[in-house]
């Protein structure tokens, strides 16, 4: 679901290693949602790569 | 410095390990304390294996039954090679419940006087030494002469302030597990699995919750989870070790493996548990480091709002005294990155001589010796390790 340059994830777990690994502070986890901040996100694919449930895709990041 | 009166000398962020020992330190010193925590409860989401040292968590509480699902009497050590090693040690440790655990320690902070607000994100606002700004919610807005941030590994306290830097992926274990029941298991001794198949540079754990209830995870470097994610190697390791058990709960999370203690303070804010980067390098246990940061945090933190201490000297004291918790860190992480290389013969050979090693009556505890006694055995492994360190 995208909404302006936000793109959100539904994910229960909230284990946070996306957003602990970001190095572009561009993840938040609201009320069991990952915000993506499409605007500050550089691509570099770390939260897909180390995303422990394999929740978050590549295609979410474009 | 004069600033106008706050509404709270120290506010905690985050109702977990470290922020309930933070926040009881610092109305232990004589603080008002606010503590913050996003969910409804405390204790209401645990990401945790649940294991701590008996003797260790001894020295900060008294121990309650009630938190104790069960006693350890020892480890085994498994490669994949069926390759053992065991580790007898009589009540040393312990596998909490640790919601019950963090529930007994929110109740011990609200009758010392601390204020506990749940379901509250807290966000910072202006950084004016002394007088720090935050929201706590939507509507409300306080003022706080500092604040302890213990909100967990994405710290976004920590990171809004500019006092945290992301993780690497070669500094986190990324971690999945399973509450399963059904599965037969020696009720007093936990299991580590060493192989890179089940957990690529970290392992794999059943730690006994009681009969035929465990705690079944794994935990692997972060930089191998784009192979094969935890929660694939998780099911893998439940379909070989337990595969008729049945998963009652699900947990995933990332455990900090760093070399340093990050210098997370600045402004009035000191951090303490994950988001100081403070568990075990090799094993990831975190639970009595994130009490004792929280503890160091809590009362410097309060120190300085009290006025006892300046900003300077309490950041001061703050470095010093976390640098102490763990003065082998360098060489525990140096043996975990030994560790992460090995090729699964090495692992095996790892196993037999962690054998030898127990069978010597040698202790796990004392670092220095226990590198000495790898690189001597293993030092294509370990060699490179100890070069770095002045053993």
């Amino acid at each position: 679901m995208v909404a302006g340059s936000v793109k959100r994830i539904d994910c229960e777990w909230a284990c946070l290693v996306c957003s602990a690994v970001c190095p572009k502070q561009a993840i938040m986890y609201e009320d069991g949602r990952i915000e993506i901040d499409l605007e500050k996100c550089c691509k570099c694919l770390v939260c897909v790569k180390t995303c422990p449930v394999g929740k978050m895709g590549e295609s979410e990041l474009t | 410095m004069k600033v106008n009166s706050p509404d709270f000398d120290v506010l905690v962020v985050g109702g977990g390990c470290a922020g309930l020992s933070a926040s009881i330190s610092a109305v232990e010193c004589g603080a008002s304390v606010l503590l913050a925590e996003r969910e409804s409860e405390i204790g209401e989401r645990v990401l945790c294996a649940e294991g701590v040292s008996a003797r260790a968590l001894k020295s900060h509480f008294p121990i309650d039954e009630k938190w104790v699902s069960a006693t350890i009497d020892g480890a085994c050590f498994y490669a994949s090679d069926g390759t053992s090693a065991y580790l007898d040690k009589p009540g040393s440790g312990l596998i909490l419940d640790k919601a019950s655990f963090l529930r007994s320690l929110g109740r011990m902070a609200e009758s010392k006087g601390v204020r506990v607000k749940t379901s509250c994100k807290v966000v910072l606002g202006d950084l004016k030494r002394g007088s720090i700004e935050v929201y706590l919610g939507r509507n409300s807005s306080y003022r706080v002469r500092s604040v302890v941030a213990s909100d967990g590994i994405d710290s976004m306290i920590a990171r809004s302030a500019g006092i945290l830097k992301e993780l690497k992926p070669d500094d986190v274990f990324v971690c999945a597990q399973a509450l399963v029941d059904g599965i037969d298991l020696e009720p007093n001794r936990v299991e580590f699995h060493l192989s890179n198949s089940l957990a690529p540079g970290g392992y794999a754990w059943v730690f006994p919750k009681g009969e035929h209830l465990a705690n079944v995870g794994v935990g692997m470097v972060g930089t191998k989870n784009s192979i094969c994610t935890a929660y694939q190697l998780l099911k893998r390791f439940i379909e070989k070790r337990c595969p008729r058990c049945k998963v009652l709960k699900l947990v995933f999370g990332g455990v900090p493996s760093v070399r340093r203690f990050w210098n997370g303070i600045g402004s009035g804010i000191f951090t303490a548990g994950d988001a100081a980067r403070v568990a075990d390098p090799v094993s990831g246990a975190g639970i009595i480091s994130a009490i004792e940061s929280g503890r160091i945090a809590g009362r410097l933190a309060a120190r300085y709002a009290l006025g006892e201490l300046s900003l300077a000297d309490a950041e001061k004291q703050y470095r010093n005294e976390i640098k102490s918790l763990d003065r082998f860190r360098d060489i525990r992480f140096a043996l975990r990155k030994a560790m992460g290389r090995m090729g699964e013969k090495e692992i095996c050979k790892f196993v037999a001589t962690l054998d030898q090693f127990l069978r010597s009556g040698k202790s796990l505890d004392e670092p220095i010796s226990v590198l000495k006694y790898f690189v001597l055995r293993m030092p294509q492994v370990f060699g490179t390790s100890a070069a770095h360190i002045r053993v």
